[in-house]
Protein backbone atom coordinates (compact mmCIF):
# COMPACT_ATOMS: atom_id res chain seq x y z
CA UNK A 1 0.00 0.00 0.00
CA UNK A 2 3.05 2.38 0.88
CA UNK A 3 4.70 1.67 -1.90
CA UNK A 4 1.45 2.48 -4.34
CA UNK A 5 0.95 6.04 -2.49
CA UNK A 6 4.48 6.59 -2.56
CA UNK A 7 4.30 6.80 -6.57
CA UNK A 8 0.90 8.60 -6.49
CA UNK A 9 1.27 11.63 -4.11
CA UNK A 10 4.09 13.05 -7.07
CA UNK A 11 1.35 12.90 -9.74
CA UNK A 12 -2.11 13.94 -7.56
CA UNK A 13 1.07 17.00 -6.66
CA UNK A 14 1.93 17.48 -10.52
CA UNK A 15 -2.17 17.39 -11.34
CA UNK A 16 -2.79 19.92 -8.48
CA UNK A 17 -0.11 22.81 -9.39
CA UNK A 18 -1.11 22.00 -12.89
CA UNK A 19 -4.81 23.11 -11.90
CA UNK A 20 -6.31 26.13 -11.21
CA UNK A 21 -5.14 25.92 -7.85
CA UNK A 22 -1.98 25.63 -8.81
CA UNK A 23 -1.76 28.93 -9.81
CA UNK A 24 -1.25 30.55 -6.14
CA UNK A 25 -0.22 27.46 -4.21
CA UNK A 26 2.24 25.01 -6.54
CA UNK A 27 4.81 26.07 -4.43
CA UNK A 28 3.26 24.37 -1.04
CA UNK A 29 1.33 21.69 -2.90
CA UNK A 30 4.71 20.59 -3.78
CA UNK A 31 6.61 20.93 -0.71
CA UNK A 32 3.39 19.18 1.01
CA UNK A 33 3.67 16.10 -1.70
CA UNK A 34 7.29 15.81 -1.12
CA UNK A 35 6.66 15.97 2.44
CA UNK A 36 4.24 13.12 2.19
CA UNK A 37 6.60 10.78 -0.05
CA UNK A 38 9.85 11.08 1.87
CA UNK A 39 7.45 10.10 5.36
CA UNK A 40 5.64 6.82 3.29
CA UNK A 41 9.58 6.51 1.61
CA UNK A 42 10.78 6.20 5.54
CA UNK A 43 7.74 3.47 6.02
CA UNK A 44 8.49 1.57 2.83
CA UNK A 45 12.57 1.35 3.95
CA UNK A 46 11.14 0.13 7.39
CA UNK A 47 9.21 -2.56 5.84
CA UNK A 48 11.21 -3.53 3.73
CA UNK A 49 14.28 -3.86 6.17
CA UNK A 50 12.02 -6.00 8.76
CA UNK A 51 10.66 -8.19 5.90
CA UNK A 52 13.53 -8.24 3.26
CA UNK A 53 10.99 -7.29 0.56
CA UNK A 54 7.28 -5.04 0.20
CA UNK A 55 4.82 -5.65 -2.94
CA UNK A 56 2.23 -4.03 -3.80
CA UNK A 57 -0.38 -3.99 -7.11
CA UNK A 58 -0.19 -7.63 -7.07
CA UNK A 59 3.22 -7.61 -7.81
CA UNK A 60 3.77 -5.27 -10.38
CA UNK A 61 5.51 -3.32 -7.79
CA UNK A 62 8.18 -4.07 -5.85
CA UNK A 63 10.97 -3.27 -3.43
CA UNK A 64 13.96 -4.85 -1.40
CA UNK A 65 16.76 -3.56 0.39
CA UNK A 66 17.98 -1.88 -1.89
CA UNK A 67 15.39 -0.69 -4.16
CA UNK A 68 14.50 1.42 -0.31
CA UNK A 69 17.46 2.58 -0.12
CA UNK A 70 17.25 4.46 -3.35
CA UNK A 71 13.80 5.52 -3.01
CA UNK A 72 14.78 6.54 0.20
CA UNK A 73 17.43 8.92 -1.37
CA UNK A 74 15.12 10.10 -4.23
CA UNK A 75 12.70 11.20 -1.35
CA UNK A 76 15.50 12.67 0.11
CA UNK A 77 16.51 14.74 -2.31
CA UNK A 78 13.02 15.05 -3.88
CA UNK A 79 11.77 17.03 -0.46
CA UNK A 80 14.64 18.95 -0.37
CA UNK A 81 14.60 20.25 -3.60
CA UNK A 82 11.26 21.49 -3.24
CA UNK A 83 11.85 23.25 -0.60
CA UNK A 84 14.45 24.91 -2.01
CA UNK A 85 12.35 25.99 -4.99
CA UNK A 86 9.66 27.53 -3.14
CA UNK A 87 11.90 31.00 -2.57
CA UNK A 88 14.24 30.08 -5.76
CA UNK A 89 11.37 30.17 -8.41
CA UNK A 90 9.89 32.62 -7.97
CA UNK A 91 12.97 34.65 -8.31
CA UNK A 92 13.98 32.89 -11.56
CA UNK A 93 10.47 32.72 -13.29
CA UNK A 94 10.92 36.06 -14.58
CA UNK A 95 8.87 37.87 -17.38
CA UNK A 96 5.86 34.94 -17.46
CA UNK A 97 5.91 34.45 -13.66
CA UNK A 98 3.02 32.62 -12.43
CA UNK A 99 2.13 30.31 -15.82
CA UNK A 100 6.11 28.95 -15.87
CA UNK A 101 6.26 28.74 -12.43
CA UNK A 102 3.29 26.25 -12.57
CA UNK A 103 4.46 24.40 -15.10
CA UNK A 104 7.81 24.26 -13.75
CA UNK A 105 6.17 22.35 -10.35
CA UNK A 106 3.90 20.37 -12.76
CA UNK A 107 7.21 18.78 -14.04
CA UNK A 108 8.90 18.90 -11.00
CA UNK A 109 6.36 16.58 -9.37
CA UNK A 110 6.27 14.31 -12.63
CA UNK A 111 9.75 13.95 -12.64
CA UNK A 112 10.08 12.95 -9.15
CA UNK A 113 7.06 10.40 -9.85
CA UNK A 114 9.88 8.72 -12.60
CA UNK A 115 12.32 8.78 -10.32
CA UNK A 116 10.56 7.42 -8.08
CA UNK A 117 9.41 4.36 -10.47
CA UNK A 118 12.77 3.54 -11.62
CA UNK A 119 13.76 1.46 -7.73
CA UNK A 120 10.07 -0.07 -7.97
CA UNK A 121 8.95 -1.36 -10.97
CA UNK A 122 8.75 -4.78 -11.00
CA UNK A 123 8.71 -5.11 -14.60
CA UNK A 124 12.39 -4.75 -16.24
CA UNK A 125 10.96 -3.49 -19.24
CA UNK A 126 8.89 -0.83 -17.91
CA UNK A 127 11.77 0.37 -16.10
CA UNK A 128 13.49 0.94 -19.12
CA UNK A 129 10.38 3.24 -19.95
CA UNK A 130 10.61 5.04 -16.53
CA UNK A 131 14.43 5.55 -16.95
CA UNK A 132 13.16 6.98 -20.14
CA UNK A 133 11.00 9.04 -19.02
CA UNK A 134 13.22 10.90 -16.21
CA UNK A 135 15.06 11.98 -19.11
CA UNK A 136 11.79 13.31 -20.92
CA UNK A 137 10.32 15.19 -17.86
CA UNK A 138 13.34 16.69 -17.03
CA UNK A 139 14.69 17.84 -20.32
CA UNK A 140 12.83 20.97 -19.79
CA UNK A 141 13.84 21.63 -16.07
CA UNK A 142 17.47 22.11 -17.60
CA UNK A 143 16.49 24.38 -20.05
CA UNK A 144 14.16 26.44 -17.49
CA UNK A 145 16.05 29.50 -17.52
CA UNK A 146 15.71 29.90 -21.73
CA UNK A 147 19.37 31.12 -21.65
CA UNK A 148 21.66 30.06 -24.05
CA UNK A 149 23.77 28.07 -21.90
CA UNK A 150 20.82 26.38 -20.53
CA UNK A 151 18.89 24.88 -23.74
CA UNK A 152 22.34 23.66 -24.65
CA UNK A 153 22.97 21.79 -21.46
CA UNK A 154 19.10 20.86 -22.46
CA UNK A 155 19.80 19.75 -25.81
CA UNK A 156 22.91 18.17 -25.11
CA UNK A 157 21.33 16.27 -21.72
CA UNK A 158 18.43 14.83 -24.29
CA UNK A 159 20.16 13.61 -27.34
CA UNK A 160 23.09 11.97 -25.07
CA UNK A 161 20.39 10.43 -22.53
CA UNK A 162 17.97 9.34 -25.11
CA UNK A 163 21.40 7.99 -27.25
CA UNK A 164 22.46 5.88 -24.09
CA UNK A 165 19.01 4.55 -23.20
CA UNK A 166 17.92 3.11 -27.23
CA UNK A 167 21.26 1.19 -26.61
CA UNK A 168 20.06 0.51 -22.90
CA UNK A 169 17.09 -0.86 -24.82
CA UNK A 170 18.51 -3.08 -27.12
CA UNK A 171 20.74 -4.68 -24.07
CA UNK A 172 17.27 -5.65 -22.57
CA UNK A 173 16.20 -7.05 -25.29
CA UNK A 174 19.31 -9.14 -25.47
CA UNK A 175 18.69 -10.25 -21.67
CA UNK A 176 14.94 -10.97 -22.83
CA UNK A 177 15.95 -13.19 -25.46
CA UNK A 178 18.73 -15.05 -23.16
CA UNK A 179 16.28 -15.50 -19.84
CA UNK A 180 13.33 -17.08 -22.90
CA UNK A 181 15.76 -19.19 -23.99
CA UNK A 182 16.96 -20.45 -20.70
CA UNK A 183 13.72 -21.09 -19.75
CA UNK A 184 12.12 -18.53 -17.57
CA UNK A 185 9.24 -16.91 -18.55
CA UNK A 186 7.94 -13.23 -16.45
CA UNK A 187 10.98 -10.67 -17.25
CA UNK A 188 11.25 -9.10 -13.89
CA UNK A 189 14.65 -8.82 -11.52
CA UNK A 190 13.35 -12.16 -9.53
CA UNK A 191 13.02 -14.39 -13.15
CA UNK A 192 16.12 -13.02 -14.05
CA UNK A 193 17.98 -13.92 -10.73
CA UNK A 194 16.35 -17.20 -11.76
CA UNK A 195 17.05 -17.55 -15.34
CA UNK A 196 21.38 -15.68 -14.88
CA UNK A 197 23.02 -19.37 -14.34
CA UNK A 198 21.15 -20.50 -17.52
CA UNK A 199 21.68 -17.39 -20.00
CA UNK A 200 23.75 -18.01 -22.76
CA UNK A 201 27.32 -16.00 -21.56
CA UNK A 202 27.79 -14.38 -25.06
CA UNK A 203 23.91 -12.91 -24.84
CA UNK A 204 24.52 -11.96 -20.97
CA UNK A 205 28.01 -10.28 -22.05
CA UNK A 206 26.79 -8.25 -24.70
CA UNK A 207 23.53 -7.36 -22.96
CA UNK A 208 25.57 -6.04 -19.98
CA UNK A 209 27.94 -4.67 -22.28
CA UNK A 210 25.00 -2.30 -23.86
CA UNK A 211 23.27 -1.74 -19.97
CA UNK A 212 27.01 0.01 -19.18
CA UNK A 213 27.18 1.59 -22.34
CA UNK A 214 24.88 3.91 -21.02
CA UNK A 215 26.23 3.99 -17.57
CA UNK A 216 27.08 7.48 -18.07
CA UNK A 217 23.90 9.05 -17.83
CA UNK A 218 22.63 6.75 -14.85
CA UNK A 219 24.76 8.61 -12.96
CA UNK A 220 25.10 11.92 -14.66
CA UNK A 221 25.03 15.04 -12.56
CA UNK A 222 22.62 17.38 -13.96
CA UNK A 223 21.66 21.04 -12.84
CA UNK A 224 17.70 22.14 -12.70
CA UNK A 225 18.26 26.08 -12.85
CA UNK A 226 15.45 25.88 -9.99
CA UNK A 227 17.10 24.09 -7.13
CA UNK A 228 20.84 24.08 -8.01
CA UNK A 229 20.78 19.95 -6.47
CA UNK A 230 23.43 17.77 -8.02
CA UNK A 231 20.30 15.30 -8.50
CA UNK A 232 22.41 11.58 -9.04
CA UNK A 233 20.12 9.17 -11.29
CA UNK A 234 19.01 6.61 -8.91
CA UNK A 235 21.18 4.07 -9.79
CA UNK A 236 19.85 0.91 -11.74
CA UNK A 237 19.90 -2.20 -9.40
CA UNK A 238 22.57 -4.42 -11.67
CA UNK A 239 21.73 -7.25 -13.82
CA UNK A 240 22.24 -10.47 -11.71
CA UNK A 241 24.45 -11.89 -14.54
CA UNK A 242 27.14 -9.29 -14.97
CA UNK A 243 27.82 -8.54 -11.10
CA UNK A 244 31.31 -10.21 -11.53
CA UNK A 245 32.12 -9.62 -15.45
CA UNK A 246 31.76 -5.89 -16.20
CA UNK A 247 33.40 -3.35 -14.22
CA UNK A 248 31.12 -0.12 -13.93
CA UNK A 249 32.51 2.67 -15.91
CA UNK A 250 31.22 5.72 -15.25
CA UNK A 251 31.90 9.26 -16.25
CA UNK A 252 31.41 12.07 -13.72
CA UNK A 253 30.00 14.73 -16.32
CA UNK A 254 29.00 13.30 -19.37
CA UNK A 255 26.56 15.95 -20.67
CA UNK A 256 28.33 19.06 -19.73
CA UNK A 257 25.39 20.70 -17.79
CA UNK A 258 27.64 22.31 -14.71
CA UNK A 259 28.50 25.74 -14.91
CA UNK B 1 21.17 -19.91 -45.98
CA UNK B 2 18.45 -22.50 -46.93
CA UNK B 3 18.03 -23.88 -43.64
CA UNK B 4 15.26 -22.33 -42.69
CA UNK B 5 11.68 -23.83 -42.55
CA UNK B 6 10.31 -20.94 -44.78
CA UNK B 7 12.25 -20.19 -47.36
CA UNK B 8 10.31 -17.93 -49.28
CA UNK B 9 9.41 -15.89 -46.73
CA UNK B 10 13.51 -16.09 -45.10
CA UNK B 11 14.09 -14.66 -48.68
CA UNK B 12 11.72 -11.98 -48.34
CA UNK B 13 13.29 -11.40 -44.70
CA UNK B 14 16.65 -10.89 -46.04
CA UNK B 15 15.77 -8.25 -49.34
CA UNK B 16 13.75 -6.42 -46.49
CA UNK B 17 16.94 -6.33 -44.30
CA UNK B 18 18.76 -5.33 -47.31
CA UNK B 19 16.71 -1.91 -47.90
CA UNK B 20 16.94 -1.24 -44.31
CA UNK B 21 20.17 -1.09 -44.64
CA UNK B 22 20.20 0.88 -47.75
CA UNK B 23 17.48 3.42 -46.15
CA UNK B 24 19.81 3.39 -43.45
CA UNK B 25 22.56 4.52 -45.43
CA UNK B 26 20.84 7.28 -46.98
CA UNK B 27 19.78 9.02 -43.80
CA UNK B 28 23.15 9.05 -43.24
CA UNK B 29 24.30 10.84 -46.50
CA UNK B 30 21.29 12.95 -47.94
CA UNK B 31 21.80 16.54 -48.23
CA UNK B 32 17.89 17.79 -47.50
CA UNK B 33 16.10 17.26 -44.24
CA UNK B 34 12.81 16.72 -45.71
CA UNK B 35 14.31 13.74 -47.92
CA UNK B 36 15.81 12.61 -44.60
CA UNK B 37 12.46 12.57 -42.96
CA UNK B 38 11.32 10.68 -46.00
CA UNK B 39 13.89 8.06 -45.93
CA UNK B 40 13.22 7.84 -41.95
CA UNK B 41 9.54 7.04 -43.15
CA UNK B 42 10.36 4.40 -45.73
CA UNK B 43 13.06 3.02 -43.01
CA UNK B 44 10.08 3.10 -40.59
CA UNK B 45 7.97 1.14 -43.41
CA UNK B 46 10.45 -1.45 -43.76
CA UNK B 47 10.50 -2.24 -40.39
CA UNK B 48 6.96 -2.97 -39.92
CA UNK B 49 7.39 -5.46 -43.29
CA UNK B 50 9.58 -7.33 -41.39
CA UNK B 51 7.73 -7.55 -38.30
CA UNK B 52 4.81 -8.66 -40.40
CA UNK B 53 6.89 -11.54 -42.72
CA UNK B 54 7.93 -12.84 -39.16
CA UNK B 55 4.90 -13.22 -37.61
CA UNK B 56 3.33 -14.95 -40.50
CA UNK B 57 5.86 -17.48 -40.52
CA UNK B 58 5.94 -17.45 -36.60
CA UNK B 59 2.32 -17.48 -36.41
CA UNK B 60 3.03 -14.22 -33.90
CA UNK B 61 0.28 -11.91 -33.47
CA UNK B 62 2.80 -9.71 -31.36
CA UNK B 63 4.63 -8.87 -34.34
CA UNK B 64 1.60 -8.28 -36.65
CA UNK B 65 0.79 -5.49 -33.58
CA UNK B 66 4.14 -4.07 -33.58
CA UNK B 67 4.02 -3.80 -37.03
CA UNK B 68 0.81 -1.65 -36.57
CA UNK B 69 2.32 0.63 -33.93
CA UNK B 70 5.48 1.24 -35.76
CA UNK B 71 3.35 2.41 -38.85
CA UNK B 72 0.40 4.16 -36.66
CA UNK B 73 3.99 5.81 -34.63
CA UNK B 74 6.51 6.32 -36.99
CA UNK B 75 4.57 7.47 -40.06
CA UNK B 76 2.34 9.06 -39.07
CA UNK B 77 2.17 10.64 -35.52
CA UNK B 78 6.16 11.64 -36.04
CA UNK B 79 5.78 13.71 -39.46
CA UNK B 80 2.91 15.56 -37.57
CA UNK B 81 4.07 16.26 -34.37
CA UNK B 82 7.69 17.72 -36.59
CA UNK B 83 5.42 19.35 -38.96
CA UNK B 84 3.29 20.84 -35.84
CA UNK B 85 7.11 21.97 -34.08
CA UNK B 86 9.74 22.42 -36.43
CA UNK B 87 7.89 22.79 -39.95
CA UNK B 88 10.13 25.50 -41.14
CA UNK B 89 13.40 23.68 -40.01
CA UNK B 90 11.73 20.67 -42.03
CA UNK B 91 10.28 22.51 -45.59
CA UNK B 92 13.21 24.52 -46.07
CA UNK B 93 15.65 23.37 -49.03
CA UNK B 94 18.91 24.00 -48.31
CA UNK B 95 22.55 22.02 -47.51
CA UNK B 96 22.77 20.16 -43.96
CA UNK B 97 25.86 21.19 -42.15
CA UNK B 98 27.69 18.54 -41.03
CA UNK B 99 31.39 17.60 -40.13
CA UNK B 100 32.31 14.87 -42.81
CA UNK B 101 31.93 14.93 -46.52
CA UNK B 102 29.72 12.43 -48.08
CA UNK B 103 32.14 9.92 -49.78
CA UNK B 104 34.32 9.74 -45.96
CA UNK B 105 30.97 9.26 -44.29
CA UNK B 106 29.96 6.33 -46.32
CA UNK B 107 33.24 5.17 -45.81
CA UNK B 108 33.09 5.18 -41.79
CA UNK B 109 29.31 3.73 -42.39
CA UNK B 110 30.26 0.63 -44.59
CA UNK B 111 33.07 0.33 -41.69
CA UNK B 112 30.45 0.21 -39.20
CA UNK B 113 28.35 -2.88 -40.60
CA UNK B 114 31.54 -4.79 -40.88
CA UNK B 115 31.42 -4.13 -37.23
CA UNK B 116 28.40 -4.99 -36.52
CA UNK B 117 28.31 -8.19 -38.52
CA UNK B 118 31.40 -9.23 -36.30
CA UNK B 119 29.68 -8.19 -33.07
CA UNK B 120 26.97 -10.04 -33.90
CA UNK B 121 28.33 -13.51 -34.35
CA UNK B 122 29.26 -14.55 -31.15
CA UNK B 123 25.28 -14.18 -30.15
CA UNK B 124 24.09 -16.00 -32.87
CA UNK B 125 26.48 -19.34 -33.12
CA UNK B 126 25.28 -19.34 -28.96
CA UNK B 127 20.82 -19.57 -29.73
CA UNK B 128 19.56 -20.93 -32.43
CA UNK B 129 16.63 -18.13 -33.55
CA UNK B 130 16.27 -18.28 -37.64
CA UNK B 131 15.42 -14.60 -38.50
CA UNK B 132 17.83 -13.59 -36.46
CA UNK B 133 20.62 -14.00 -38.24
CA UNK B 134 19.47 -11.41 -41.09
CA UNK B 135 17.87 -9.33 -38.35
CA UNK B 136 20.01 -8.97 -35.71
CA UNK B 137 23.16 -8.15 -36.99
CA UNK B 138 21.52 -5.81 -39.96
CA UNK B 139 19.49 -3.78 -36.89
CA UNK B 140 23.08 -3.56 -35.24
CA UNK B 141 24.54 -1.68 -38.43
CA UNK B 142 21.39 0.25 -38.12
CA UNK B 143 21.81 1.16 -34.75
CA UNK B 144 25.61 1.95 -35.32
CA UNK B 145 24.78 4.18 -38.38
CA UNK B 146 21.98 6.17 -36.34
CA UNK B 147 24.79 7.04 -33.56
CA UNK B 148 27.00 7.79 -36.64
CA UNK B 149 24.24 10.06 -37.95
CA UNK B 150 23.99 11.90 -34.53
CA UNK B 151 27.61 12.56 -34.63
CA UNK B 152 28.06 13.66 -38.47
CA UNK B 153 25.29 15.68 -38.19
CA UNK B 154 25.62 19.67 -37.07
CA UNK B 155 22.20 20.52 -36.79
CA UNK B 156 18.81 19.56 -34.48
CA UNK B 157 16.43 18.12 -36.28
CA UNK B 158 19.04 15.49 -38.90
CA UNK B 159 20.31 14.64 -35.72
CA UNK B 160 16.84 13.49 -34.29
CA UNK B 161 16.45 11.70 -37.33
CA UNK B 162 19.48 9.68 -36.35
CA UNK B 163 18.28 8.93 -33.00
CA UNK B 164 14.86 7.90 -34.62
CA UNK B 165 16.59 5.57 -37.20
CA UNK B 166 18.96 4.46 -33.71
CA UNK B 167 15.23 3.54 -32.50
CA UNK B 168 14.23 1.74 -35.54
CA UNK B 169 17.28 -0.33 -35.83
CA UNK B 170 16.94 -1.74 -32.26
CA UNK B 171 13.37 -2.83 -33.02
CA UNK B 172 14.46 -4.18 -36.25
CA UNK B 173 17.02 -6.47 -34.09
CA UNK B 174 13.99 -7.14 -31.65
CA UNK B 175 11.42 -8.20 -33.47
CA UNK B 176 13.55 -11.40 -34.84
CA UNK B 177 15.48 -12.05 -31.27
CA UNK B 178 12.20 -11.43 -28.87
CA UNK B 179 8.53 -12.26 -30.50
CA UNK B 180 6.55 -12.58 -27.64
CA UNK B 181 7.74 -9.57 -25.49
CA UNK B 182 4.83 -8.19 -23.40
CA UNK B 183 2.70 -6.14 -25.53
CA UNK B 184 2.32 -3.73 -22.07
CA UNK B 185 6.26 -3.30 -23.43
CA UNK B 186 5.86 -2.74 -26.68
CA UNK B 187 3.26 0.02 -26.54
CA UNK B 188 5.01 1.66 -23.45
CA UNK B 189 8.08 1.80 -26.20
CA UNK B 190 6.24 2.69 -28.94
CA UNK B 191 4.59 5.23 -27.49
CA UNK B 192 7.47 7.00 -25.77
CA UNK B 193 9.05 7.31 -29.53
CA UNK B 194 6.65 10.30 -30.06
CA UNK B 195 7.52 11.77 -26.97
CA UNK B 196 10.87 11.99 -28.12
CA UNK B 197 10.17 13.70 -31.33
CA UNK B 198 7.97 15.78 -29.25
CA UNK B 199 10.50 16.80 -26.95
CA UNK B 200 13.19 17.43 -29.22
CA UNK B 201 11.06 19.46 -31.46
CA UNK B 202 9.49 21.43 -28.67
CA UNK B 203 13.18 22.08 -27.60
CA UNK B 204 14.50 23.03 -31.23
CA UNK B 205 11.94 25.64 -31.39
CA UNK B 206 12.33 27.46 -28.22
CA UNK B 207 16.38 26.77 -29.27
CA UNK B 208 15.67 28.64 -32.59
CA UNK B 209 13.67 31.41 -31.07
CA UNK B 210 16.27 32.14 -28.59
CA UNK B 211 19.45 31.60 -30.54
CA UNK B 212 18.22 32.09 -34.08
CA UNK B 213 19.56 28.69 -35.27
CA UNK B 214 18.98 25.56 -35.20
CA UNK B 215 23.08 24.60 -35.52
CA UNK B 216 22.93 22.42 -32.15
CA UNK B 217 27.18 21.94 -33.32
CA UNK B 218 27.96 25.29 -32.97
CA UNK B 219 26.51 25.32 -29.31
CA UNK B 220 30.27 24.66 -27.36
CA UNK B 221 30.07 27.50 -24.89
CA UNK B 222 29.96 24.61 -22.00
CA UNK B 223 33.05 22.22 -21.08
CA UNK B 224 34.11 20.10 -18.47
CA UNK B 225 36.43 21.74 -16.18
Amino acid sequence: MGLTAVLIFPLLGSALSLSPLGRRFAAPITVAAAAVVFVLAVDVAINAARTGRVDALGQWLTCDGLGALVVLLVALVGATAALYSWGYIKVRAGREGARKEQRYYGLFNLFLASLLAVPVLANVALMWVAVELTTLLSAFLVGFEDTAEALEAAWKYVVLTTLGAVLALLGFLILYWGSRVAGFEPFTWEGLVGAAPHIPHSCGRRSCSYLWGSAPRLVSCRCIPGCRTRIVRPQRRSAPCCLASKRQRCSTSSCGCFR
Amino acid sequence: MNDSPFPVIFALDALTGALFLLVGLGVVATRQVLASLQLFIAQSLLLSLSAVLLGIALGSLHLIAVAAITVATKTVMIPWVLRRTVSAEVYRTREIDRVLNIPSSLLIAAVLIVLAYWIANPILSAVDAPFARINLPLGLAAIFLGVFTVVVRREAVPQLLGLLALENGVFFAGVAIVPDLPVIAELAAAVDVPVVALVVGLLTRRIYTQLGTTSVGQLASLRER
